[in-house]
């Protein structure tokens, strides 16, 4: 937008103000519309996996019933105990959902329709995704109520829990690619699955060069989205709101529209994570077809990347439905045991490969007086083999990577498998009851 | 690049006062009639027994620590990621050694059984 007003009237802040304001404005009619869609969306398909019809009256097929809802959420009264502390009680739903809303400022919904184009936008989401932990914990804390407590503190150890493993699958693919700025990455995704960009002069741009198909983006993808589906607290990992337990969680004294900002901010902080996972997993806007579009006609082609990225944002959240109809609720310490000793040391070991792949890549051949990138041993270059061919060293990394990532995958099942000698018994005590008696 | 910073802080107040609007406006159109049972600290449907302050397991405060160990591990190896192609076989096996350190941490603390649920 800057940009684009810039050419036109040239550069001036007030030309700046109007560029940022015509933007802010836009992602915060997109944003709430986004949620509404994604709140019937949700009944609709659950509504389908349990064999019923879920909200159909509303306009058609249901579609206005978020609408409904809102009017039913302005005009409901709002209680405040008694005991809750007021001012936390009120400033919580805030500082949970402001955030969330912040995180759009850098993710970019198409080709050029980035609201802004930082350096830094990875670490900028992660930053700012983990603050709305402390609207958790002030909501919990603030209600004085046993099970509003319990909530806040499940909901917070579940997302620092969960917080490191997506972090460091990130990690392997800032070290993947190099950069921390989310519109280069779909930029690297072009070409063709696992080889990428290198081929682009012999073959057309297919747009498949997704990071998911290469064995780390694979292990990467996978972490991210069951962290994603932690911190937002989808099943079966919404554990802190288990209404058959602790009501509602953190959320129990909440009523009225307070309970619905922190709802939204609920259900934007997935769109917004399943946006930057489709962004750097999924190749953002990367679709056969697209590329050339966008080179012949740069609107439609920016427009197409807009359906393209949210039609993979939204299939992602469609999965978390999915799941949400498929699985039960996971315990609190299957839950913990999950992140500390399973995507945790998966995602240390994806870091590991991430970093072998790119010394393969960069690895010296040939003259390497000024390259840092070489070691020789006894003047003989251990990987001269490799050559100057990019298509025999990806093969070669993605070879070794895929054959660490599936053993670390494999050897960590293994790990955590259940001690041998158990007896069905056992295990369905252990189910019923859990091995957890104190909350 | 400096006028992108500018429009993050414009939209920081923006996204700051946006979830603020919605409970302006619910303030002028819902009732309010608050009565003495309604505002009690909901408890089942009885009255509330006791403190709210239980006890909490230890283990919260374990995985605390824990994840303050391996996040800032994580501030130390993002600039380490972005400059990765610059730096060279050096600083790969400098960070190999940094992280098979946390490693062996881990290792530890999950033998010590202070990742398990007791």
């Amino acid at each position: 937008m800057l940009q684009f007003l810039e050419n036109i009237f040239g550069p001036s802040w007030i030309v700046s103000l109007i560029a940022f304001l015509i933007s802010t404005t836009v992602i915060l009619i997109v944003t709430p519309v986004t949620f509404m869609m994604m709140t019937w969306f949700e009944r609709r398909i659950v509504a389908r996996m349990q064999d019923r019809l879920g909200p159909n009256r509303v306009g058609p097929a249901g579609l206005l019933q978020a609408v409904a809802d809102g009017v039913k959420m302005f005009t409901k009264e709002n209680i405040t105990p008694r005991a809750a502390d007021k001012w936390v009680h009120l400033i919580a739903p805030l500082v949970a959902t402001g955030p969330v809303i912040f995180l759009f400022a850098v993710i970019p919904w198409g080709y050029g329709l980035s609201p802004v184009d930082i350096n830094v936008s990875v670490l900028f989401v992660i930053a700012v995704s983990s603050i709305s932990a402390v609207g958790l914990m002030m909501g919990g804390w603030g209600s004085n109520n046993k099970f509003a407590l319990l909530g806040a503190m499940r909901a917070v150890a579940q997302m620092v829990s969960y917080e490191i493993p997506a972090v460091i699958a990130l990690l392997s693919m800032v070290l993947f690619t190099g950069t921390m700025n989310l519109n280069k990455y779909t930029e690297l995704q072009g070409g063709l699955p696992i080889l990428g960009n290198t081929l682009k002069d012999v073959i057309p741009d297919l747009g498949l060069g997704w990071f998911v198909f290469t064995p780390i983006g694979l292990v990467g993808f996978m972490i991210f989205f069951i962290c994603i589906l932690s911190e937002g607290e989808r099943t079966p990992f919404d554990i802190p709101e288990a209404d058959s337990e602790i009501v509602a969680g953190y959320m129990t004294e909440y009523s009225g529209m307070k309970f619905a900002v922190f709802y939204m901010g609920q259900f934007l902080f997935n769109y917004a994570l399943s946006m930057v996972a489709s962004i750097i997993f999924l190749g953002g806007w990367n679709f056969p077809g697209i590329p050339q579009l966008i080179s012949i006609a740069p609107p439609i082609g920016a427009l197409a990347s807009a359906v393209v990225l949210g039609a993979k944002a939204w299939f992602l959240f469609f999965v978390m439905i999915w799941l949400r109809g498929a699985f039960p609720r996971l315990r609190m310490d299957q839950l913990m045991a999950f992140a500390w000793k399973f995507l945790l040391p998966l995602a240390l070991i994806n870091i590991l490969s991430a970093a072998l792949w790119l010394t393969i890549m960069l690895w010296c051949t040939g003259d390497c007086t000024q390259n840092p990138w070489v070691f020789t041993v006894g003047g003989i270059n251990p990987l001269g083999w490799l050559g100057n061919s990019p298509v025999l060293r990806q093969l070669v990394g993605f070879v070794l990577t895929a054959i660490i990532n599936a053993g670390a995958f494999f050897w960590l099942l293994n790990v955590n498998r259940r001690p041998a000698g158990e007896t069905p018994a056992d295990l369905a005590r252990d189910q019923a009851f859990g091995t957890a008696s104190l909350p | 690049m400096l006028a992108h910073y500018a429009f993050i802080g414009v939209f920081f107040i923006a996204a700051a006062s946006f979830p603020i609007l919605p409970l302006i406006g619910a303030y002028f159109l819902r009732p309010s009639r608050p009565t003495e049972v309604k505002l009690d600290t909901y408890e089942c449907g009885l009255e509330a027994i006791g403190d709210i302050w239980v006890q909490f397991k230890v283990q919260y405060y374990l995985y605390a620590l824990a994840f303050v160990v391996f996040d800032i591990e994580v501030v130390f190896l993002y600039p380490w990621a972005v400059a990765f192609n610059q730096l060279g076989l050096f600083a790969l096996v400098e960070m190999a050694i940094f992280l098979f350190i946390l490693i062996g941490g881990l290792v530890y603390a999950w033998r010590k059984g202070a990742l398990e649920w007791v």
